[in-house]
């Protein structure tokens, strides 16, 4: 079962390996927490499951893409405008579509499976099913001691950190922030403390799928891009949430840190689809004996 | 009279709070009892673990003589201790009777493929729930609304058909969270009367909670009171009205007392 | 006045059905119509094209009709592809390794899905809501993560090929028109079935349960155990199914029971209408041959069918099953 995949030489260093490992881990991780904490807020506002959340993810990919092949706009520029954009988009689409089905648990998730079709499939007929490439977003290498970083990953980490400090500003600081938060908390309190709910569900679906966005297109430059790209996102981002505690959101950062490394570790030593299979089981075992969460209290 | 239901050091915590704390009571064959307190003071929260909703964090749960302690309702609710909701609790979509009906499958044991089979035994059974249902719809005086959908009913009904649907699963002991919450004074009255009834001709023991004092003061033998999630007094009506530690804590505090 | 009594006359004959089920009037009426049904791809017998259709919808009759009944009792599965891949599975490696006849083969794979439900069911149906579709979710992908990894047992990526037809009694059901024959009368006994169940007591129970489970609980239909019988009955019937869909198609591989096949019955179920036993037949009457007629414009139709599940989520709730109702003014299902 113990195979190195990752390099031929076996007089590889243990250390560097691990060290590798962590790094990018971490820098997956850092993703899989903005879709997780994007879902989470979607799911804190709606109580609904989103499955078109990884097409969210896709259309990121896709805004970043044409921002800046097409417009050749700079790729700061590029995340700015698809965080804009999707969170306009997002807003539309809760008011429209969502709307309904605000609370509904079941009838609301099955709503976004309606949703991610339509959204999977606009995608397709816009762009067609062959995957696109970006141009790396900056050239060469850095080293850190043994551990090598690309640049353009280096990149997804500074922005990575960028939004998340940006949006731990916005949700602790801001009033509208706090609003949220306390939407998410508990609905009917934040109801009767005033907060104008019906603001806060445009609102937080808006900024749920526009964080998703901002991954997709911060991963552009990294992975290709095509409309088929939102599945693997939207399985890490459940399994995320459920190892983190549905609606918690250290959980999840806890939990897409976790996932994200031990995703790195594993893979120089089993196939993708075995450690996806201990995932799995650990994510089921996990969901009947602590369905609250790694940080929650056990038992439900 | 024998005993039908004791409590022993009954308590539940919800991470740090204590809803109920060391609560203890008995209940004999026949009793009407009432169980009263202020808002929060965890009337339902103990309601939810006799009938088996909530597990206790300690204590013991006797009722006609087993340890009941921890069963899921649908094990209690077959010894014979029914409960109804606080809030009005019925089937929406279903007929009043079809409610009660569902009720009244509480012993229905006949298995599934005789079900499907129609054996004999089975008709012989379905006869029966059927008598049952139309016994509890004049009792409950429902009976006049038997077809009507029940989530079309006013909120009275709708309270008075949880508490059918109690009736259906043939208790011993019934217990009852506000079942006059939301009637008006005629129809408290009515109520009273039904509860009367249900003890004098039914030989069912009740167990409830409310907070309208005229009703609980005009049919209960014993009056626990709950402050706080602990009991501070328990006694006859004449006894908790004159208690002094209740007009203190309660009564003085509490205006819903006076109504 | 004169409405009030109208209707409630009308609830009278609509509404007592469980109650004083005279078993008698609503099935004369559905069995011809069911029977008619069926019989028309036989009239379409020269176009093998139709009959495979036909033969579509019979198989997604019979697995939309288990997902129906596990969901009357309120839980949404989201891992009802990988109890058909069970089935399919076990029966397929009945037949090719032991050469087993085919009732036996079927017999095995339904009794694999049930053993795999019952004991699944046991730790997960605690669940409630948003934790069991998850759970379900991660079991279904699970699922076909083992039947890829499962080496020379599975066939891996390649899945089984070669599964000979279809043989009971000496009969080989080797042409479309003959497996037709066969699915379309399992299909109507699967239907038959369930229409008989929901007319029995524990029908009865298993819809409180769905309807408010914490009322059947204290009122003594117990949740787990109600949830368990439909969730093992409906798993069976997703097994049947896979077994059958296995040795029609002669081939079997993970990705015919991934998640979109387990979404795709969930939107049979919800276009067709949920809590009636119409619904998952109309379901699959419409949803089946849709992507197989418009082959060349997938996209087109995807979206609209998102569109149309979310506009029937938003105006009926109840599923087209519902316009009947509404058009005949009452609330219920029938
Ligand atoms: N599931 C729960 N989780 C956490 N706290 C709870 C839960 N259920 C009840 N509580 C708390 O326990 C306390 C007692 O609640 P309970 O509902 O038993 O009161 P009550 O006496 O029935 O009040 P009321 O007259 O308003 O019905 C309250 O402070 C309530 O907030
Ligand atoms: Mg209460």
């Amino acid at each position: 079962m113990i195979r190195l995949r990752a390099f031929g030489d076996t007089a590889v260093d243990f250390t560097f390996l691990i060290g590798q490992a962590l790094t990018n881990g971490l820098i997956i991780g850092l993703l899989y927490l903005l879709m997780a904490i994007g879902f989470t807020l979607v799911f804190g506002v709606m109580r609904v499951v989103n499955f078109a959340h990884g097409e969210f993810y896709m259309l990121g990919a896709f805004s970043a893409y044409v921002c800046v092949t097409k417009l050749q706009l700079p790729f700061l520029a590029a995340v700015l405008a698809t965080f804009i954009l999707t969170l306009v988009l997002g807003w539309i689409i809760e008011v429209v579509v969502m709307k309904g089905f605000r609370g509904e648990e079941l009838n609301g998730m099955i709503a976004t499976i309606g949703l991610a079709m339509i959204l999977q499939n606009g995608a397709l007929m816009i762009f067609g099913p062959d995957p696109q490439s970006m141009p790396a977003v900056a050239e060469g290498v850095v080293s850190l001691g043994p551990v090598m970083l690309p640049m353009s990953r280096l990149y997804v980490v500074a922005f990575s950190l960028v939004v998340l400090v940006l949006l731990y500003g916005f949700l602790m600081h801001s009033k509208g922030g706090r609003a949220l938060r306390a939407v998410v908390q508990d609905i009917e309190i934040a109801n009767a403390q005033g907060i104008r709910s019906q603001f806060m569900y445009p609102l937080g679906f808006g900024i749920g799928v526009a964080l998703a966005a901002v991954a997709g297109a911060l991963m552009a430059p990294v992975f290709s891009v095509s409309p088929s790209i939102g599945s693997t996102p939207l399985l890490k981002a459940f399994i995320v949430v459920i190892l983190g505690g549905l609606g918690s959101i250290p959980g999840a950062a806890l939990a897409a840190l976790l996932l994200g490394v031990f995703e790195s570790v594993a893979n120089p030593f089993m196939s993708s689809s075995f450690s996806d299979m201990l995932l799995f089981g650990f994510v089921i075992l996990m969901l009947i004996f602590r369905p609250s969460g790694l940080l929650g209290k056990a038992g439900r | 009279m024998t005993t039908l239901l004791k409590i022993d050091g009954l308590s539940k915590t919800f991470g740090g709070l204590a809803a109920v704390r060391d609560l203890s009571f008995e209940l004999k064959e026949g009793e009407i009892v009432g169980l009263i307190g202020p808002n929060g003071a965890g009337k339902s929260t103990a309601f939810n673990m006799i009938s088996g909703s909530l597990t206790p964090t300690a204590g013991k749960i006797t009722f006609a003589g087993e340890d009941i302690t921890g069963r899921k309702p649908s094990h209690v609710v077959k010894h014979g201790l029914a409960r109804t909701f606080q809030s009005a609790t019925v089937y929406l979509k279903s007929t009043v009777q079809e409610n009660i009906y569902r009720g009244a499958l509480c012993h229905f044991d006949i298995p599934v493929w005789a079900q499907l089979a129609q054996t004999s035994a089975y008709k012989a059974a379905r006869q029966k729930i059927r008598h049952e249902v139309d016994k509890v719809l004049e009792i409950t005086g429902l009976a006049p609304y038997r077809h009507e959908i029940a989530g079309e009913l006013a909120y009275g009904h709708q309270k008075r058909i949880g508490v059918a649907i109690g009736l259906a699963t043939n208790p011993r002991l019934l217990l009852l969270d506000e079942p006059a919450a939301g009637l008006n004074p005629e129809e408290c009255a009515e109520f009273g009367r039904l509860l009367k009834t249900l003890r004098d001709e039914h030989r069912i023991s009740l167990l409830f909670v409310e907070h309208h004092m005229a009703l609980v003061m005009g049919t209960c033998e014993k009056i626990i009171v709950l402050v706080q999630g602990q009991k501070i007094a328990q006694g006859t009506a004449e006894e908790i009205r004159n208690s002094p530690a209740v007009i203190e804590a309660y009564l003085g505090a509490d205006e819903d007392a006076h109504a | 006045m004169n409405v009030s009594t109208m209707t409630e006359n009308h609830n009278k004959g609509a509404r007592t059905r469980a109650f004083d089920q005279a078993p008698g009037n609503a099935w004369k009426a559905w069995i011809p119509a069911l029977l008619v049904l069926f019989a028309i791809p036989l009239l379409l017998a020269g176009n093998p094209f139709y009959i495979h259709l036909a033969v579509l919808i019979c198989l997604n009759i019979i697995f939309v009709n288990g997902l129906a009944l596990i969901n009357r009792t309120g839980q949404l599965s989201f891992c009802h592809a990988a109890f058909m891949g069970m089935g399919a599975y076990a029966a397929v490696i009945c037949t090719v390794r032991f050469q087993t006849p085919f009732l036996i083969s079927v017999s095995a794979g339904v009794a694999v899905s049930m053993l795999a439900a019952y004991l699944l069911g046991a730790v997960i149906l605690r669940l409630q809501g948003v934790y069991f579709v998850l759970v379900t979710f991660c079991f279904g992908e699970l699922f076909r993560l083992v039947m890829l990894e499962g080496g020379d047992i599975t066939g891996g990526a390649n899945g089984i090929a070669n599964i000979p037809p279809a043989r009971l009694f000496g009969f080989t059901f080797d042409s479309k028109l003959s497996f037709y024959v066969l699915a379309a009368a399992c299909a109507f006994l699967s239907i038959v079935f369930l229409i008989a169940l929901f007319k029995t007591p524990k029908g009865n129970s298993l819809d409180a349960v769905g309807d408010n489970p914490d009322l059947a609980e204290a009122s003594g239909i117990s949740i787990q155990g109600s949830q368990t019988f439909a969730f093992v009955l409906g798993s069976a019937f997703a097994g049947f199914s896979g077994a059958l869909l296995a040795h029609y198609l002669g081939f079997v591989s993970p990705e015919s029971f991934n998640q979109h096949i387990s979404v795709a019955a969930i939107i049979m179920l919800v276009i067709g209408g949920r809590g009636s036993v119409l619904g998952p037949i109309l379901g699959a009457l419409i949803m089946t041959p849709l992507p197989e007629l418009f082959r060349s414009a997938i996209e087109t139709q995807n979206i609209m069918y998102g569109i149309t599940l979310i506009l029937v989520l938003k105006f009926l709730p109840m599923g087209l099953v519902g316009i009947g109702a509404k058009l005949r003014g009452k609330k219920g299902q029938p």
